[in-house]
């Protein structure tokens, strides 16, 4: 009967030890963490990835930023070298136009764009003189004093000088930086050079460059 | 008895409980291995559960810190995207100002009297535009801009003349190398104050005056074959009338004609070679030739009258013909039918004398041989260099050769620029991007030319090489008649003022093909000058120039042409 008790109190405590396995609920709950989790990561993961790639797109924004007003100023410094080595045509006044295009962009209250338009502005206004004659008037000096006379500027190529008085034309040379006395019968093509500058031209007037035919 | 039966019993009995001690005791011992078993299970569970219950604190926690980072990125990807569409919406503005920029110089382009050339170029604009907003871009932009200032213009002045052949309206084209070209394809004189150049382009120039030799040429015979148009046109009149003498008068006519357009376009001829030089047999045989064609159409003419006037004479006449034929009067023309009808036989017979004219004297000729290619100038900026501005500090490190004071300034990284010259056309030629500066000391690498490869972040390190302008190489027309591609790295010296000079051949691939090829481009390429420390220094640079026909091909048949 003492054995028959002994064995009934063991078996109830293995079962007691067997009860106390995890339960289902608690299965179903670390499956949910698990997957919780997994979800988690995965978002971080695609967070990480967008915010790299803004990084990336702010740096290229950035750099190209950074580079932009160095950029701007190589445009302006190139074409100040330019302009100071064309033709004489208002050179005063586009070099000052540059001056004020280089102040410009040292002007904290503008903006990038703005500033990128004021140097595109600048270039825009001198291509237009590539595109266009025109016809002054102005006074030489020279040796002998002062000469009257009536400039016309073909593009940035050719630059004529004509005397009031006819007397006296010039066209100017770009590898010399001087005017160079033209013969009394391309005055007379001087004079009508807008009816026929072609047939003028292949007739022997010079250009302000250098030219071999 | 009895007690032996006792006995027995009380054995028995003693034997019956001590089995059932053993067995009693044996159950008590398994009770006890499977209880030993069990909490030895349940201990290992226990481990287990408690090891699991780690993970899941351990989870726990992860879950919390993943997601708290996750808030902290999102909120900083929130503010990241402010300030990206921030700084987007200020590219989206400079990409417009740029946008407009390009379209303006679009328009001037096909504005301009050579359009029909710069197809390249208005292309490259269009692709330049298409591009996102980047400084590599504007970079682009840039030099878009400043090679259409280099050129320094084109001025149309329209001339009423128009030939009889294409009614073109010629137009008149000026560069700051004193350029002139004729409203048409490759007729451009191009002349350079550089005295290495001055040879080609005067090969150049002649070519060029050969062309306006030979419109001269057109536009005097345009008044011959205008004459003789009309002269057939009688011919024609008169044939229906079966007049032999006025027939024969008419040839006669149409070959003094045709001389007489000769003798015009040989004044034209002998005008323009003493004005532009006739040092060159080609510009005089060009003109000659040109100037004989009327004579030739004039003969065909003629010769076509005589041979048929006497078989004219000897048909029926018109009465007899309409017997002949049992016209009725129904099928009678009016005169001015008649006569349109006849004039605009002449006319057709008149344009196909012409065009069989034109096709026989301008189809291309059998190729010379490849040492006598033409020489091939590409626009060239050889101005000299400008004055020297304030020098702005520039850090590159580069070799001695500077000049002692002149200005500081660097050309930027070149962006991927495909067509960088109006103009120009170079197919046949793929720069590759690296473009390594070799100066004393190791420089670093230079930054890239045109071609399609990347052009990294766009922003300069001073240390980059830029060509303001660039030659096509000349491929060889035996290597083009080959189908041989091949490529040449060569190695140069850039001067102070940017000019190539001392080009050596490091390597070409197949050996012997393109390196003279190779070398004479490159010693007309010019770069912007690079400057260190305000001063303007010389470089050593490689170039690697791949030739490939496929791509060079269609270009110098158009050429040739």
């Amino acid at each position: 009967m003492a054995a028959h008790d002994a064995a009934r109190s063991v078996q109830q405590k293995i079962d007691a030890l067997r009860g106390k396995g995890p339960s289902q609920a608690q299965k179903i709950n670390d499956q949910a963490l698990a997957r919780a989790l997994a979800t988690a990561r995965a978002a971080l993961e695609q967070a990480q990835s967008r915010e790299a790639d803004l990084n990336a797109r702010l740096d290229a924004q950035r750099q190209t930023q950074a580079g932009l007003i160095p950029l701007l100023e190589q445009m302006l410094l190139l074409l100040e070298q330019s302009v100071r080595a064309d033709l004489p045509i208002h050179t005063a006044q586009r070099l000052d136009a540059i001056k004020r295009a280089h102040s410009a962009l040292g002007d904290a209250g503008q903006s990038a764009t703005q500033r990128f338009e004021t140097v595109v502005n600048l270039y825009h206004s001198e291509l237009q003189l590539n595109y266009t004659t025109e016809r002054t008037s102005a006074v030489l000096q020279s040796e002998t004093g002062e000469r009257a006379v009536e400039l016309l500027r073909i593009g940035r190529i050719a630059l004529y000088a004509l005397a009031d008085d006819r007397s006296y034309c010039a066209v100017y040379r770009r590898a010399s930086n001087a005017w160079d006395r033209l013969a009394a019968g391309q005055c007379q093509q001087l004079d009508t050079l807008g009816d026929d500058l072609e047939q003028a031209l292949f007739d022997g007037l010079p250009l302000s460059v250098d030219s071999t035919s | 008895m009895m007690r032996v039966l006792c006995l027995m019993a009380a054995l028995i009995a003693s034997d019956l409980a001590h089995a059932q001690s053993l067995d009693a005791q044996t159950r008590a011992a398994r009770d006890a291995q499977r209880l030993a078993a069990t909490t030895r299970a349940h201990q290992a569970d226990t481990a287990r559960d408690d090891a699991r219950s780690e993970r899941r604190a351990l989870q726990r926690r992860a879950l919390r810190t993943t997601q708290q980072r996750l808030v902290e990125i999102q909120a900083s990807n929130e503010a990241l995207d402010a300030r990206v569409a921030l700084l987007d919406d200020d590219l989206a503005q400079l990409h417009a100002v740029n946008a407009s920029t390009l379209q303006s110089q679009r328009a001037r382009v096909k504005r301009g009297p050579l359009a029909a050339d710069r197809t390249d170029l208005i292309d490259n604009i269009d692709a330049l535009a298409r591009r996102p907003a980047s400084l590599d871009v504007f970079y682009d932009t840039w030099f878009l801009l400043h090679e259409e200032w280099l050129a320094g213009g084109e001025v149309t002045f329209p001339e009423e003349a128009l030939t009889l052949a294409s009614g073109v309206r010629r137009s008149t084209r000026l560069t700051r190398f004193g350029s002139i070209a004729l409203g048409h394809r490759d007729h451009r004189v191009i002349v350079s104050p550089d005295a290495g150049l001055l040879e080609q382009a005067q090969a150049r120039s002649s070519g060029a005056n050969a062309d306006y030799l030979r419109q001269q040429v057109y536009d005097s015979g345009a008044i011959g074959i205008a004459l003789l148009l009309c002269a057939l046109a009688a011919a024609v009149a008169l044939l229906r009338r079966q007049d032999p003498g006025l027939v024969s008068l008419i040839a006669s006519a149409s070959l003094l004609l045709g001389l007489l357009g000769t003798v015009v376009g040989l004044i034209h001829t002998f005008r323009a070679l003493a004005r532009y030089g006739g040092a060159d047999a080609s510009v005089a045989a060009a003109g000659i030739s040109h100037a004989l064609a009327t004579t030739w159409m004039g003969l065909v003419i003629a010769i076509a009258l005589m041979l048929l006037g006497p078989a004219v004479a000897r048909l029926p006449a018109r009465a007899s013909v309409q017997r002949a034929l049992a016209l009725t009067p129904r099928w009678r023309l009016p005169l001015v039918a008649r006569s349109a009808t006849a004039f605009g036989i002449a006319l057709a017979f008149a344009c196909a004398l012409f065009f069989l004219m034109q096709w026989l004297t301008q189809r291309p000729l059998s190729p010379p041989p490849a040492t006598q290619a033409p020489v091939q100038i590409e626009r060239i900026d050889v101005s000299t260099p400008p004055p020297p501005p304030p020098p702005p500090s520039a850090t590159v490190v580069s070799v001695a050769d500077a000049a002692p004071s002149a200005p500081s300034f660097e050309l930027p990284a070149a962006s991927p620029l495909s067509a960088p010259t109006p103009g120009v056309t170079a197919p046949a030629l793929n720069i590759e991007p690296g473009l390594s500066g070799l100066g004393d000391g190791g420089l670093p690498a230079a930054g890239t030319l045109w071609s399609g490869a990347s052009a990294g972040s766009g922003i300069t390190d001073g240390s980059d090489l830029v060509p303001i302008s660039s030659a096509r190489p000349r491929y060889p027309r035996a290597a083009l008649e080959a189908g041989i591609d091949g490529w040449v790295e060569a190695i140069f010296r850039i001067d102070a003022s940017g000019r190539v000079s001392d080009v050596r051949i490091i390597d070409a691939e197949p050996p012997g093909v393109f390196e003279q090829a190779a070398a004479q481009a490159l010693e007309r390429w010019l770069y912007a000058p690079f400057y260190q420390g305000g001063r303007p220094v010389a470089r050593e640079a490689t170039q690697l120039l791949r030739f490939r026909h496929r791509e060079a091909r269609d270009t110098y048949l158009e050429d040739d042409q």
